[in-house]
């Protein structure tokens, strides 16, 4: 990949710029007027029935069981082209959600009959534990957070350190705001991605800074700065390219095979590399050099 | 180092890892279903068995312990947070605030009948855990029939004896109940009586309320008085719990049956009416019979029960995954498919872009996946299927280190380097860049995997596991593979 050390990419920074901006404040603007993101059942608390019927009937058949027993009319249907599989979620109640399962249960049963009913999964979390899971997980991302701003703090000179950190946020941000336009739902699992994404971006970015740091070395090299930076970020492009390909083919391919459970956080994944390849190459440097135009900084003996 | 060394380290780890996986390989490839149910059986239930029997059971719980097992989600079975209804126990003990003390002992009262209920029942490796201040948390792998494993673990296990209110009840007409049949106006019920309601199976198999009944609330005799339970067949082959009353039970059993003989005694469990037999006669010697509308194997269940006694206080679910064995098996297949997709898509780019470089990078990966499942098996780890995804992630991401190797080495080529140097040179600048890139990732799983004990720990595992190996493998292995190929098979020209 010869031909990408010609590209100045840190030149298209008013752009780039400009497009992270755009998507971050209509993802802002999307989760302020869907107030917050919409929370899946591991963080609202609710109780969920994953049913195969095995029969040819509708949606609204199912819906209307659903009705009968008073728990309202939730009922989705999971893509599958042979089989007849739905999700009937409810509210979390107080006490007694077991109750609630078994009533639907029973309705189901006593509807289709009990031979063509299978119960695949049951999901029940209480409010208690919704409250206990959102509370752990604030935890363990500012844990994250404060862990990995030390740890690159310490590696790294301050600006790089907190610029890294800047595109980090970014891409979490450009996560959430995916996350918000394509209506999913909050879980564990995409948590767990959203911390992956947070491992995988820095690991991005300190690629292209630990060339820069290696750039950096002579007088020449600081007054050439944008250069440099540029430079840094040409020589590491087809390994930041190339890890990028061989990651998202295998994202790619959970997302497609991994089955249901697997699409959400596989999708977050998806956007999070893809933010992160990009900010790493488009952002992270990018602010390095402006900071560097505001504040020259200091020529550093090797 | 010399090549030697390196390969003896090498081969020990991969000895070391197949030494590891051995079990598990034993476990699921050479043994049949029926070999592996051995390992379910529970210590009273094995007395029944022969001493041969005996002994392969013990060799197939041992087995059991060293392999890779399957999470909840690719097997089936259950995960359950329990909490103690704190309200019913205020009621209970008749105070307004409950010491510290209390609560732990109900808790630990709890967790007795639980362990006693589900080592009675039979399932493969079940937990029962505390967490937090008053949780329990239940979690029972590859029960074949979660619903009825729930019901054993869940049912208060409450037995009482109450007689029924002839009087009142003859006076419940139909048109007194609303459509749930439930009591429109509750004054027709005396002082001192209560409703309840006998519980039979309809056409579907469900238990439903048949019919309404009142009963006396004096609790003639209850649980605490059983001394055995067992199950028997009746004349006409249907179920039927026959249980022994210690002597004092037994005594007081005799005095209430001679004091009603032709009243109906309602034997309630659960707070559900199981049958209301009809009092013949003083019934002396403590044993009694329970028939009711169940099957054998809830009449099984019933017993078991029984013998392992009420809870202090009623449990509330707190949270609760029920997976049927049918998703578990749909969930493998997904994952299995995924992960071999991945790694082929993986290994073929790979050779295309870096040629025999990405041979050497493809056997990285490989020992890498190997390595990781060794380790893995010598943790008796189990898998998930976001543990799958970790491994996935893991294929992705390990051939990373390979990519900055390579294009450092490149770099080093391009310069004018003869093979050697620009090998030497690339590993030597693109280490310290593989640490700093792979802590970031270590750090994030690190924290992860303190987030409790569900499924995301798993995927945090495995990645945090994948990424050490990985930088063994992509560092060490692919190096020694360049030095054979250039000291030994004389190789001029690098082809990367």
């Amino acid at each position: 990949m010869k031909f990408v050390h010609r590209l100045r990419l840190v030149s298209y920074r008013r752009f780039t710029y400009i497009l992270s901006s755009l998507i971050i404040i209509a993802g802002m603007v999307n989760i302020a007027l869907h107030h917050g993101l919409k929370m899946g059942i591991d963080f609202a608390g609710g109780n969920i029935i994953q049913v195969e019927i095995k029969e040819q009937i509708s949606i609204s058949e199912v819906r209307n069981v659903l009705i009968s027993t008073g728990y309202g009319n939730n009922v989705q249907r999971i893509e599958d082209p042979t089989k007849r599989i739905f999700l009937l979620k409810t509210r979390a109640f107080e006490r007694d959600n077991d109750k609630v399962i078994e009533d639907i249960k029973n309705a189901l049963f006593e509807h289709f009959g009990r031979e063509k009913v299978v119960i695949q999964k049951v999901d029940i979390v209480g409010p208690r534990i919704s409250r206990y899971l959102l509370r752990t997980s604030y935890i363990i991302g500012v844990v994250a957070l404060v862990l990995i701003l030390l740890y690159t703090s310490f590696r790294f000179r301050f600006r790089f350190g907190v610029t890294a950190i800047v595109a980090l946020i970014h891409d979490v941000l450009i996560v959430v705001s995916f996350i918000s336009f394509f209506g999913l739902e909050m879980d564990t699992f995409i948590l767990a991605a959203i911390l992956t994404i947070i491992g995988y971006s820095l690991n991005d970015t300190i690629v292209v800074f630990d060339r820069a740091r290696e750039n950096l070395k002579s007088a020449k090299a600081y007054e050439q700065y944008e250069y440099t930076m540029n430079h840094s970020v040409n020589q590491s492009l087809s390994r930041t390219l190339i890890t990028s390909l061989t990651t998202l083919m295998v994202i790619i391919v959970l997302y497609i095979f991994g089955g249901p459970t697997m699409r959400g956080f596989a999708f977050a994944l998806i956007v999070g590399v893809i933010a992160g390849t990009y900010s790493s190459i488009f952002i992270a440097t990018s602010l390095v050099v402006d900071w560097h135009k505001l504040k020259p900084e200091k020529i550093k003996k090797v | 180092m010399s090549k030697l060394f390196r390969i003896i380290i090498i081969l020990a780890l991969i000895a070391f890892a197949t030494w590891g996986l051995s079990y598990t390989y034993l476990w699921y490839f050479k043994y049949s279903d029926k070999d592996r149910e051995l390992a379910n059986l529970t210590a009273e239930q094995l007395v029944s068995y022969p001493e041969d029997v005996r002994e392969k059971i013990k060799e197939m719980k041992a087995l059991r312990s060293r392999i890779i097992n399957l999470g909840l989600d690719l097997q089936g079975g259950i995960y359950m947070v329990l909490e103690p209804d704190l309200e019913k126990l205020k009621e209970k003990m008749g105070s307004a605030e409950l010491s510290q003390e209390d609560i732990k002992d109900a808790i630990r009262r709890v967790i007795e009948i639980l362990r006693s209920r589900i080592d009675k029942f039979g399932v493969s490796e079940p937990t029962i855990a505390i967490q937090g201040e008053d949780r329990i948390v239940v979690e029972l792998p590859g029960s074949k029939d979660p619903d009825r494993a729930k019901t054993v673990v869940m049912s208060s296990g409450v037995l009482e004896f109450k007689l029924v209110d002839e009087e009142t009840t003859a006076k419940l007409r139909r048109d007194m109940f609303d459509e749930d049949g439930n009591l429109i106006d509750n004054s027709i019920i005396p002082e001192g009586s209560e409703l309840a309601y006998l519980w039979v199976k309809n056409k579907y198999d469900v238990l439903v309320r048949q019919r309404a009944v009142v009963l006396y609330k004096d609790v003639l005799l209850d649980g605490s008085y059983l001394k055995r339970a067992q199950v028997q067949t009746d004349q006409f082959g249907k179920p039927e719990v026959i249980f022994s009353l210690s002597a004092e039970g037994a005594k007081k059993f005799a005095r209430i049956t001679e004091a009603n003989v032709g009243k109906r005694l309602a034997i309630v469990f659960d707070g559900k009416i199981l049958s209301m037999p009809v009092i013949r006669e003083r019934i002396p010697g403590g044993q009694v019979r329970i028939t009711g509308s169940f099957t054998m194997k809830e009449a099984q269940d019933l017993a078991l029960v029984l013998r392992a006694g009420a809870f202090p206080v009623p449990l509330q679910i707190a949270e609760q995954r029920i997976i049927g064995p049918s998703l578990g098996r749909d969930t493998i297949k997904a994952g299995v498919k995924a992960a071999l997709i991945a790694a082929i898509a993986v290994v073929v780019f790979m050779i295309i872009y870096y040629k025999l470089s990405g041979i050497i990078a493809d056997i990285s990966l490989a020992l890498n996946m190997y390595l990781l499942l060794g380790a893995l098996a010598w943790l008796n780890f189990t898998l998930t299927l976001p543990g799958i995804a970790g491994m996935i992630l893991t294929i992705g991401m390990a051939v990373d280190a390979n990519v900055i190797i390579f294009e450092r080495i490149k770099e080093e080529l391009r310069s004018g380097k003869t093979i050697m140097a620009s090998i030497q040179a690339g590993y030597e600048k693109a280490f310290r860049t593989i640490l700093d890139s792979n802590m970031t990732t270590l750090i994030a799983t690190f924290v992860l995997s303190q987030f409790g004990s569900g499924p995301i720990k798993g995927f945090a595992v495995t990645l945090s596991i994948g990424i050490v190996i990985n930088m063994f493998t992509s560092i060490f292995v692919t190096k020694l593979l360049y030095f054979i190929g250039i000291d030994w098979f004389k190789v001029k020209k690098l082809s990367i």
